[in-house]
């Protein structure tokens, strides 16, 4: 049996070590690019600034002792602004508001499953009507996680009649956006690639 | 299946303002100060809340907490437009109302408003708590503030509304 000398031995050992670190160099950097847009992070990027919370704010913010207090503002998108409520345990929860100045948590949603488990944060306003009775999209807003692409709103006969882009982790569309010729009923959130991440339909609006 | 609870409240603010005069002027007897004095700084605290309690004409808070599961019995007949499957306040200028879906796997709730024209909310699933102030449904004036169940196994559902 021929023996490896020992210069020969620490080579193999570098070769590999170096193998191994440029590997793990190209995950950390773009993992995306190496290994497909399929398998992006299911997080938020958009963090947002910090913003004063108005008088109206404050009766909410009082009555949610798990809210530390502050509210960091995402975006303005559609007409209403997006904002982050960070709470005490290190989980966040979300708000819009079409009118900040008086209050900026108008709507508001905490969803410890999101983003990790659920890929949207939804705000959208179902409604009916006497004309009008089935519950169908009203406007059309909330948070999507990263690898959220783009919203689809679906109709009655489960057509996509609109598509909603998803910017800095915000969607937005106002009530008089909506279509007309075919009303929208349920809304979900696609990825890329086509796949259905969210469905306002499903009962447990959670990732597959 | 959960045997439901149900609980309304509705407090007074002219009720809590008596309360705080009577405590108001109950501590200051017992430091001693001149009765004089007292009865100009209680005049001041009534004079305080009027002005407060008068920007409202009934302020008031609902809560509610059960099953709005399909004969879990926790359904309230006097709501209007999903009454098996609801519960709701009574009629009021209600501002902001609130909901936590406490349990249960697959399940989705719509939290809102409703009169006799429209219904309005946000869908709330399984984990969630939020809330939305009227204005964030685009509604407004004299409501029922309303819980309804919508699909998914039976769960425990807590819901709040404040004037």
């Amino acid at each position: 049996m021929k023996l490896t000398s020992p210069l020969r031995h620490r080579r193999r050992i570098l070769a590999i070590a170096v193998a191994a670190a440029v590997t793990m160099a190209i995950a950390a950097v773009g993992g995306g690019l190496l290994f497909g847009p399929g398998t992006a992070q299911a997080g938020v990027s958009n963090r947002g600034t910090l913003v004063p919370p108005t008088l109206n704010d404050q009766k909410v913010l009082d009555a949610r002792p798990d809210f530390v207090g502050e509210i960091y503002l995402l975006q303005s998108l559609g007409g209403r602004d997006f904002y982050r409520v960070p709470r005490t345990d290190g989980t966040d929860c979300w708000a819009t508001s079409s009118n900040s100045a008086e209050v900026r948590l108008e709507t508001w949603v905490c969803s410890p499953d999101f983003p990790e488990q659920r890929a949207v944060v939804d705000f959208s306003v179902f409604g009916a009507d006497k004309a009008d009775p089935e519950l169908r999209v009203v406007s059309a807003q909330g948070i999507a996680a990263d690898d959220v692409a783009e919203i689809r709103l679906v109709s009655r006969t489960n057509q996509r009649v609109r598509s909603i882009a998803v910017r800095d982790n915000i969607y937005s569309l106002r009530a008089q956006d909506l279509p007309s010729s075919a009303t929208p009923v349920a809304l979900e959130a696609v990825d890329r690639d086509g796949n259905v991440l969210f469905r306002s339909g499903q009962s447990s609006g959670q990732r597959p | 299946m959960l045997m439901q609870t149900g609980s309304i409240r509705y407090c007074s603010a002219r009720v809590r303002g008596a309360l705080m005069v009577r405590n108001a002027v109950t501590r200051q007897l017992g430091k001693g100060e001149s009765v004089k004095r007292l009865v100009a700084r209680a005049a001041a605290i009534a004079a305080a809340l009027v002005l407060v309690s008068s920007s409202a004409a009934f302020a008031g808070e609902w809560s509610w907490s059960g099953s709005l599961y399909p004969n879990a019995g926790g359904r309230d007949g006097s709501c209007i437009w999903y009454p098996n499957t609801s519960s709701c306040a009574g009629w009021n200028y209600w501002h902001w109302t609130s909901g936590a879906v406490l349990s249960g796997p697959y399940v989705k709730y719509l939290t809102g408003y409703e009169n006799n024209e429209r219904i309005r909310g946000i869908w709330l699933y399984n984990g969630q708590n939020g809330g939305t102030w009227v204005s964030g449904v685009d509604m407004s004036g004299y409501l029922k503030a309303v819980a309804t169940y919508w699909e998914g196994a039976g769960t425990y559902y807590w819901a709040y509304a404040q004037t």
